[in-house]
C-alpha cells in the first residue's frame, strides 16, 4: 500500500468508526467485547481493501464487512480459541458523555430484541436505524429494494412488540 | 398499540441506537496502525495454514479408516500396472539410445 493509499484508508476508518462501533456493540455478547469485534472488523477491512474495486459506495462495502464479521463473531471466537486480533494502535477511551444506568438498560433492551431476529432481519434493522436508504440496504443485504421495504414493516412490528414493555 | 404510541417508541429506539456509540472515544494511531496490521496479517495467515493442515490431518484419519480392502487392493493393482508400464517404457528408451 502506497502512502497516498494509506491516507485514503485512514480517512475511511476515521469516517466510519462510529457506525462500525455501534454495530459491534449490538452484536458483542460476553465474553466477546465490542472492542474485540471492532478490531476484527478493522483487520478484515484492511485485508480486503486491495480487492475493493470501487463498484459500490465505500460505506456500503464497510457495512457489509462489519455485519459479516459481527454476525459470525461467536463462531469465529470459538474456532480461534479465544484469540482475537489485538491492535495497540487502536485505543478506546471513556468519553465524557457516559450513558447513565437507564440509558444502558434501554440499550440492553434494544440489543436483546434485535438478537431475537434472524441474521438478515437483524442486519436490515441495524442499517435502517443507521439511517441508510432502502436502496443501500438492498445493496448490502443482496435483496431487492421492495423486499427490504416489506421486511422492514414486519421487523418494525416485531421489534416494537418486544421493546415497548421493556421501555415502560 | 396506538399509532401515536408506536411512533414515539420508534423514536425512542432511534435515540437509543444513536446514543449507543457515546460511551467510548476511539483513537487511531495511524503512524503505527498499518505496520501493525501488516504484522498481524502474516501471523493470521500462518495460523490459518496451521488450522487447515490440522483439519486435513483429522479428516484424513477418518477417511483412512473408511477405505475398504477392495479399494486398497484396487489401488495396489493400479500402482503395479503403472510401474510395470513405466519399466517397459524406460527399457525401450534405453534400447533406442
Amino acid at each position: 500500500m502506497q502512502k497516498q493509499e494509506e491516507g485514503v484508508f485512514n480517512q475511511i476508518l476515521e469516517d466510519n468508526k462510529t457506525s462500525i462501533y455501534r454495530i459491534c456493540r449490538i452484536y458483542a455478547v460476553s465474553p466477546v467485547e465490542p472492542q474485540d469485534l471492532f478490531q476484527d472488523v478493522i483487520f478484515q477491512i484492511w485485508k480486503s481493501y486491495s480487492t475493493f474495486k470501487g463498484k459500490s459506495n465505500i460505506s456500503t462495502w464497510i457495512y457489509k464487512i462489519a455485519l459479516n464479521v459481527c454476525n459470525r463473531s461467536n463462531m469465529q471466537f470459538k474456532s480461534l480459541n479465544n484469540k482475537t486480533t489485538r491492535l495497540e494502535s487502536i485505543q478506546f477511551k471513556l468519553s465524557e458523555t457516559i450513558p447513565d444506568e437507564i440509558g444502558e438498560k434501554k440499550f440492553k433492551a434494544l440489543r436483546d430484541c434485535i438478537s431475537l431476529l434472524n441474521a438478515v432481519d437483524g442486519s436490515i434493522v441495524i442499517l435502517h436505524l443507521d439511517e441508510l436508504p432502502y436502496k443501500e440496504i438492498a445493496a448490502i443485504t443482496d435483496l431487492t429494494e421492495n423486499h427490504v421495504a416489506v421486511k422492514m414493516k414486519r421487523i418494525k412490528k416485531i421489534l416494537l412488540e418486544c421493546i415497548t414493555p421493556k421501555l415502560k | 398499540m396506538a399509532k401515536q404510541e408506536q411512533r414515539e417508541t420508534w423514536q425512542d429506539v432511534k435515540e437509543i441506537w444513536g446514543n449507543s456509540s457515546q460511551g467510548k472515544k476511539i483513537n487511531f494511531h495511524f503512524l503505527t496502525l498499518i505496520e501493525e496490521l501488516k504484522a498481524n496479517t502474516s501471523q493470521w495467515e500462518k495460523d490459518s495454514i496451521k488450522s487447515d493442515v490440522a483439519k486435513i490431518k483429522s479428516s484424513w484419519k477418518q477417511y483412512k479408516g473408511n477405505v475398504s480392502q477392495w479399494e486398497k487392493d484396487s489401488i495396489a493393482r493400479d500402482l503395479s500396472k503403472i510401474s510395470q508400464l513405466l519399466k517397459k517404457f524406460l527399457k525401450k528408451l534405453r534400447r533406442r539410445k
